[in-house]
C-alpha cells in the first residue's frame, strides 16, 4: 500500500474514526489532526483564444495548519494574484479589444479555528479580498456531528459574505453585494475502500451584481443559486491506487443550469511517487438576459441585459497531470500542468451560444508540503 | 429553479441508500485514512480551482461557505 506511505495511515484510522469531512474547510467531527501541515504553492496561468494571447496570472499561496492541543486546530491560508495582459473577448470592456488591458493585484486570506469534541466540532473561519477596485470580507460557521458507530457525519454550514465594488472607470461607486449562504452536508463510509458525500447549498445573493466594465450590464439586484454536490472517493487495492470522482448540479434565478464532473485516478509509483491524471468536464445554460453577439443587440433599457460570455450557454474540457515527489525531512513536492478550453459547441443538453471564440488556459503549479 | 426540487430528491435518495451500507469497523479504515482518500485533498489545489472555474463560469459553491468574493467573478 504505497499510497499510504506518507503518513502513519494506522494511527490515523485507529485514532481518528469519524473519517467524514463533508466540508472542505476541515468541518469534521472528530479528534483534532495531531500532525501539523506547512504548504507553499506556486502557480503560473496563461489564457488565450484562436490568435491572440490573453491574460496571465501569477499565483504564490502558503498554506498552515497547526493543532494547538487535541481539541483546537488553526489554520490560514494566504494568497496574491498578480493578473496582466487583457481579458478575454466579450468579458468586459478591458479585453484586447478595447486596447486597454488589465494590471491587477489581489491579495486574500483565509483563517479558521475549530473546537473539536468527542462527537461534535465546531468551526469559526473568516475571509478577506483586497483589489484597487473590490472589497470582500466574509465570515462562517461550520457544525458537524458524528454518528455513534462514527461511519457517518452530518454537516451544517452558514456563511455571510459582503463585497464592496468601486470601479476604476466610476461606474460603480461604492456599491454593495451581500450573500448569505448555507450548507447541509452527509457523509458516509461506504466499505472499508468506499467514501461517499452528498452536499447541498443555497446562496443568496443581495445587491450589485452587473459588471462595472462592461457597457449596458444591468442584471438583475437578487441572484439565487443552488448545488447538490457529489464525492466519491474509492481505494483500488489491487492496482494502488485512489479513484476521486466528483459531480455538481447547479442552477439559480437568473435561469443558468450548469453540471460538472471530475475524475482524478492517483497511481502509486512506488517509493512514495505518485502520478494522477485527471478529466472533468462543464456545461452550462445562458442566463435569461445575456444577449449574443454583436454587442448591444437585444438591449433593452428597462429590461436586463448582458453580453458577458460567462453567461452565454457552452460547454468545456479541463485534463490534468500531476507528479508527486517524496522530499527528505517530511517534505514532499508536488508538480502539475493543467489545460482547460471552453467552446459554446461543447454545451451538452442544448445549444451552446453563437458568435463567440473558444477560450484556453493552461496552468503549471508547483507545490511544497511539509508535515510536522 | 428548475432543477431544484430533482436535486433535494437526488440527494435524499443517496443518503437514504447509503444508510444501508454495512458498518465499518475503526480497524478496516487504514485505506480511508490514506492522503490520496481525503475529501478535502489538498487545500491550496483547491482553492486555486475554485477561484479559476468561478472567474470562468457562471456556476459556482458547493463545496464550502463563507468563501469570501473576488472581482474576477
Amino acid at each position: 500500500m504505497q499510497l499510504s506511505a506518507r503518513s502513519g495511515v494506522w494511527a490515523a484510522a485507529l485514532g481518528l474514526p469519524g473519517l467524514a469531512a463533508t466540508l472542505s474547510q476541515d468541518a469534521h467531527a472528530e479528534a483534532a489532526p495531531s500532525e501539523g501541515e506547512f504548504a507553499l504553492r506556486y502557480t503560473h496561468y496563461r489564457e488565450f483564444q484562436p490568435g491572440a494571447e490573453r491574460m496571465r496570472v501569477i499565483v504564490p499561496a502558503l498554506f498552515v495548519l497547526v493543532p494547538i492541543d487535541e481539541h483546537w486546530v488553526v489554520q490560514g491560508l494566504y494568497t496574491t494574484d498578480a493578473v496582466s495582459g487583457a481579458s478575454p473577448l466579450f468579458y468586459n470592456t478591458l479585453s484586447g479589444a478595447s486596447g486597454e488591458g488589465i494590471d491587477d493585484f489581489r491579495r486574500a486570506g483565509d483563517m479558521q479555528v475549530t473546537r473539536y469534541f468527542e462527537r461534535w466540532s465546531v468551526a469559526l473561519g473568516g475571509a478577506f479580498s483586497r483589489e484597487d477596485d473590490f472589497d470582500s470580507d466574509a465570515l462562517r460557521v461550520l457544525i458537524a456531528r458524528d454518528s455513534a458507530d462514527r461511519n457517518q457525519t452530518w454537516s451544517l454550514g452558514f456563511g455571510r459574505t459582503n463585497d464592496i465594488i468601486d470601479s476604476v472607470n466610476g461606474v460603480a461607486d461604492h456599491e454593495q453585494r451581500h450573500l448569505s449562504d448555507m450548507q447541509l452536508g452527509y457523509t458516509r463510509v461506504l466499505s472499508p475502500n468506499e467514501i461517499l458525500s452528498a452536499t447541498l447549498g443555497h446562496a443568496r445573493g443581495r445587491g450589485y451584481h452587473s459588471d462595472p466594465y462592461k457597457p449596458l450590464d444591468q442584471r438583475p439586484s437578487s441572484r439565487d443559486q443552488r448545488t447538490l454536490a457529489l464525492r466519491y472517493h474509492r481505494y483500488v487495492a489491487r492496482a494502488d491506487a485512489a479513484l476521486r470522482l466528483n459531480y455538481r448540479a447547479y442552477d439559480d434565478s437568473w435561469d443558468i443550469s450548469a453540471h460538472s464532473v471530475q475524475a482524478e485516478w492517483e497511481q502509486s509509483l512506488g517509493q512514495d511517487w505518485s502520478l494522477t491524471p485527471s478529466l472533468r468536464y462543464y456545461t452550462q445554460s445562458r442566463a435569461a438576459f445575456y444577449s449574443d453577439p454583436p454587442f448591444g443587440s437585444g438591449f433593452d433599457p428597462d429590461g436586463f441585459y448582458s453580453g458577458d460570455a460567462r453567461l452565454s450557454a457552452f460547454g468545456a474540457w479541463t485534463v490534468g497531470l500531476a507528479l508527486g515527489v517524496p522530499l527528505p525531512a517530511q517534505w514532499r513536492a508536488d508538480f502539475s500542468w493543467q489545460f482547460y478550453r471552453q467552446d459554446s459547441r461543447w454545451r451538452w443538453f442544448g445549444e451552446g451560444s453563437p458568435g463567440l471564440d473558444p477560450v484556453s488556459s493552461r496552468v503549471f503549479a508547483l507545490g511544497l508540503t511539509r508535515t510536522f | 429553479m428548475k432543477y431544484a426540487r430533482r436535486i433535494v430528491v437526488i440527494g435524499l435518495a443517496l443518503a437514504l441508500s447509503a444508510c444501508a451500507a454495512t458498518p465499518v469497523q475503526p480497524w478496516q479504515k487504514r485505506a480511508l485514512a490514506m492522503p490520496a482518500m481525503r475529501l478535502d485533498g489538498n487545500r491550496l489545489h483547491a482553492h486555486y480551482q475554485y477561484q479559476l472555474y468561478a472567474s470562468r463560469e457562471a456556476a459556482s459553491g458547493g463545496d464550502t461557505v463563507g468563501r469570501g468574493g473576488c472581482g474576477c467573478n
